[in-house]
């Protein structure tokens, strides 16, 4: 399990603390217990549900262009900006 | 050893709506950076998507083009990953009921037609722009949300060649359909190539890679070329191929690694949640259908079946929607194809090229390119004329009237014509002794000084048949 942690945990690129792993494995614990009592219900022949209504919708916006932002106000939120552009620790060779 | 190569392609295309896939902002291409965005397009906290109609139009076009059945549920998924080009955190596609499935296309081979069976058609939305430099990485967010149709082939292609017909023939059937700007070299069209050997009989695969970057139709060929010849000399040498994310190096002409593709992502997949499934009804499907235009093989067929004109010029006049527009409004004017075809094709192709235009704005009016084409056929006046008449109309001027005005028009009065030749005959009769005697060159000069005499307004062709009649009576 530790070594999953740590797999996933570079996968998205951030680093685990020993002590953190440990919190992550009591949590776990917890949580694997509830995913088993959601097992132990009995599914058979009920159909998966994904959205809480059994009617599909037909409504698609038209092509029109309406609401755009400006790009101070895209900007304004930005912990960093070069040339108008947001700017990033670069994570790639 | 002998290998059989095994491609299969996919090309991710930018559709031309005015909007973004899921968001009111405008699609944009080389604009102030980060000002064509909304707070959707940029993952704010409490915004949610809306479907762009055009785009799932422009998708159903792309679909029934490319013979695809059509799933009238539209459901979107989610793609799970953390990367700053998306700054919601996952992109919304459709990896579970794509829009299209099933489909084929037909591309020309060395030995004949192929069917290139595509597996996938899916709408999804495009990353941000991202430029990387020493000091960091910059984003520009306008093309983030830009709606794209990713096209899946089956691992059908056997070359190069055959990889560079299928993305040519895509290409030019959402050039036609109007969906795409597909310019590979802006990144409009993209295209991702996995490729794999086995040995030739083999009906297992080999271990595949895929090169990305590829930003011209002929670069996919120079890379597959290049990945046969690395991955044989692998092969041969009895190692095994990594499966691996290469790129091309253009400069280099050669495929360099990219990423391994060991422990790569899980993207964790599951329906979109901020979409509920849209059910789109038979009459927005068909008004979808209805309105695509004639299809380049359709138009290939009319030109070299229906006119009789050659493949390879039939070729170029479908080259771009504008010209083969200009074809056939000339044609609604003329019933002579050929000589239509090879106009366009020199003289006013010469025009268009030289003044830097399209076919969309030809100086020269289709209706009185077919006049000047008529007068041609009636030999009202001589090719030599008609390039003289054309000069004119570059500039402006109507056929007939220019004809009119310079008292072009031949002379094809045969009675008028005959009292010219035996005036001639009577001025030359050096030149009859020299016919009589057999001298061929004898009958040229006469024809000359008939020509001369009339001050060139003389059909040539009747006053060569009216010179040889009355050289005869002599």
């Amino acid at each position: 399990m530790k070594l999953e942690y740590r797999k996933l945990a570079n996968q998205l690129m951030f680093d685990l603390s020993e002590e953190e792993i440990m919190e992550l494995d009591r949590e776990f614990e917890t949580l694997l217990k509830q995913i088993d009592l959601l097992d132990s219900i009995d599914t058979e022949g009920v159909e998966p549900m994904v959205y809480p209504f059994q009617q599909a919708t037909s409504y698609l916006r038209e092509d029109e262009v309406d609401e755009v932002i400006t790009q101070e106000e895209a900007l304004s939120n930005v912990h960093k900006t070069r040339a108008r552009h947001v700017l990033v620790p670069k994570v790639v060779k | 050893m002998k290998y059989e190569t095994v491609i299969g392609i996919e090309i991710h295309c930018e559709l031309k709506t005015k909007t973004k896939m899921f968001s009111s902002a405008p699609v944009s291409f080389a604009k102030q950076p980060n000002s064509c965005v909304n707070v959707i397009d940029l993952g704010h906290p409490g915004t949610l998507p809306c479907l762009n109609k055009e785009a799932v139009r422009m998708a159903i076009k792309a679909c029934t083009a490319l013979n695809m059945s059509i799933e009238p549920l539209v459901r979107f998924d989610r793609k799970n990953y953390y990367y700053s080009d998306l700054p919601k955190g996952f992109q919304i596609t459709q990896q579970f009921h794509p829009i299209g499935s099933n489909g084929f296309l037909e591309i020309k081979t060395d030995d004949g037609i192929k069917n290139i069976r595509i597996e996938r058609l899916h709408m999804e939305e495009d990353t941000a722009k991202q430029f990387h430099n020493d000091f960091g990485t910059m984003i520009d967010y306008n093309r983030a949300g830009t709606p794209l149709v990713e096209i899946v082939s089956c691992p059908d292609m056997r070359s190069g060649k055959e990889a560079a017909a299928y993305v040519e023939k895509l290409r030019s059937i959402l050039y036609y359909l109007d969906v795409s700007d597909v310019k590979m070299e802006e990144g409009s069209m993209r295209c991702d190539v996995n490729i794999s050997l086995r040995p030739e009989g083999s009906e297992v695969f080999g271990t595949k890679c895929e090169i990305k970057n590829l930003n011209s139709i002929s670069n996919v060929q120079k890379a597959i070329e290049f990945e046969i010849e690395r991955q044989s000399k692998i092969l041969d040498e009895g190692g095994s191929v990594k499966q691996e994310t290469r790129r091309f190096d253009e400069a280099k002409k050669e495929t360099v690694s990219m990423r391994s593709k060991e422990g790569s992502v899980d993207y964790k997949y599951f329906p979109e949640p901020n979409i509920t499934p849209i059910l789109l009804s038979e009459e927005f499907i068909q008004g979808a259908i209805d309105t695509m235009p004639e299809l380049p093989d359709s138009l290939l067929r009319r030109l070299t079946e229906d006119y009789g004109i050659g493949e390879t010029e039939a070729n170029i006049l479908i080259s771009t929607r504008e010209e083969i527009a200009y074809f056939d409004a000339v044609m609604k004017h003329s019933k002579n194809a050929k000589l239509v075809c090879n106009w366009i094709l020199g003289d006013v192709s010469g025009v268009i090229n030289k003044m830097n235009l399209d076919f969309g704005r030809c100086p020269i009016k289709p209706e009185s390119l077919a006049e000047l084409i008529a007068m041609i056929e009636a030999k009202e006046i001589s090719s030599k004329q008609a390039k003289e008449v054309f000069e004119a109309m570059v500039e402006g001027a109507e056929p007939r009237e220019y004809v009119k005005e310079h008292n072009m028009a031949q002379n094809s009065d045969t009675g008028a014509l005959t009292a010219l030749v035996n005036e001639v005959l009577d001025e030359n009769e050096q030149s009859i002794i020299d016919f009589k005697a057999g001298k061929d060159r004898a009958a040229k000069f006469l024809v000359g000084q008939s020509m001369k005499k009339s001050k060139g307004t003389a059909n040539p062709q009747m006053a060569n048949e009216i010179l040889m009649q009355e050289l005869a009576k002599r």
